[in-house]
């Protein structure tokens, strides 16, 4: 049994858990109602967008400082990964934004910063998609995936810089707005993405080193 | 009506993040499998014509 094998078991217990403790176990909320639930499955892909292109910010940097192709694969497997997260976190967004606010989606500056965040990591993959020459994309898309990264701390304080309709973050420096039931279902909820995370990155990198082995085989049949 | 809401919050997230896994692994085991070096065959002439 591997490491990644343990990982991903671990993930479907914890998801399950928390699926469990967010619809069944954890309380409606005093002013949301039941749509509160719809919180359990938004944060944790908001959460772990975050933490896919923190990954593709510090692994481009030293991809570009050491040129070792470990840290491109893991930088270009985490944007992936992170295009994947935020679709979803703005999908689930809109689908608690339309019985909440009565509109799936408003030109707010949490929304438009993260669709932004979205199509700048798109780019990202459509560069190295693209490129006649694989190094050249690697550069190319590693200085995207360091700038666009500039935009994460933007998306975390929009609510706090500009006036919006997105509720400010809930958990700000141990300061907890809210009951402990709620925050019970939400901390596992983030825990199971995060090892879920863990587990499709190393899936996903493992996949990349196999194709990088097969493309050197093929070039020395066809040399 | 909030049931309805969950349902296609939880469904969307679930469904999108088990094809994404499922992809992945399918294609894993089509490449490993693709890059394990072929068997020799167990008999081989000593001088081949």
């Amino acid at each position: 049994m591997t490491v990644r094998t343990v990982l991903g078991a671990l993930a479907v217990a914890l998801l399950t858990t928390g699926a469990y403790i967010g619809l069944v176990a954890s309380p409606p909320d005093a002013f949301q109602g039941e749509y509160v639930r719809i919180m359990y499955a938004h944060v944790p892909n908001s959460w772990i967008a975050y933490l896919s292109f923190g990954t593709v910010f510090v692994t481009s940097i030293l991809y570009l400082w050491k040129r070792r192709a470990i840290y491109d694969q893991v930088a270009h497997s985490a944007a992936e990964l992170g295009v994947l997260f935020t679709g979803l976190a703005l999908a689930t967004g809109m689908i608690w934004g339309k019985p909440v606010w009565g509109t799936w989606w408003t030109w707010d500056a949490r929304l438009v910063t993260t669709s932004i965040l979205f199509l700048i990591y798109v780019g990202y993959l459509l560069v190295r998609a693209l490129a006649e020459d694989p190094q050249r994309g690697a550069r190319a898309a590693a200085v995207i995936g360091i700038i666009g990264f500039l935009d994460v701390p933007l998306i975390h304080y929009s609510v706090v810089w500009f006036r919006t309709l997105h509720q400010p973050a809930s958990i700000v420096r141990g300061d907890i707005k809210m009951a402990p039931p709620m925050l019970m279902a939400l901390m596992t909820s983030l825990l199971a993405f995060t090892v879920l995370f863990i587990y499709l990155l190393t899936l996903r990198v493992h996949l990349q080193r196999l194709d990088a082995a097969r493309s050197e085989s093929l070039a020395d049949e066809v040399g | 009506m909030p049931a309805l809401w969950i349902a296609l919050a939880y469904g969307i997230v679930s469904m999108v993040l088990l094809l994404y896994t499922a992809r992945l692994r399918r294609r894993v085991r089509e490449l490993e499998s693709a890059v394990r070096p072929r068997p020799r065959p167990l008999v081989q002439p000593a001088h081949p014509r």
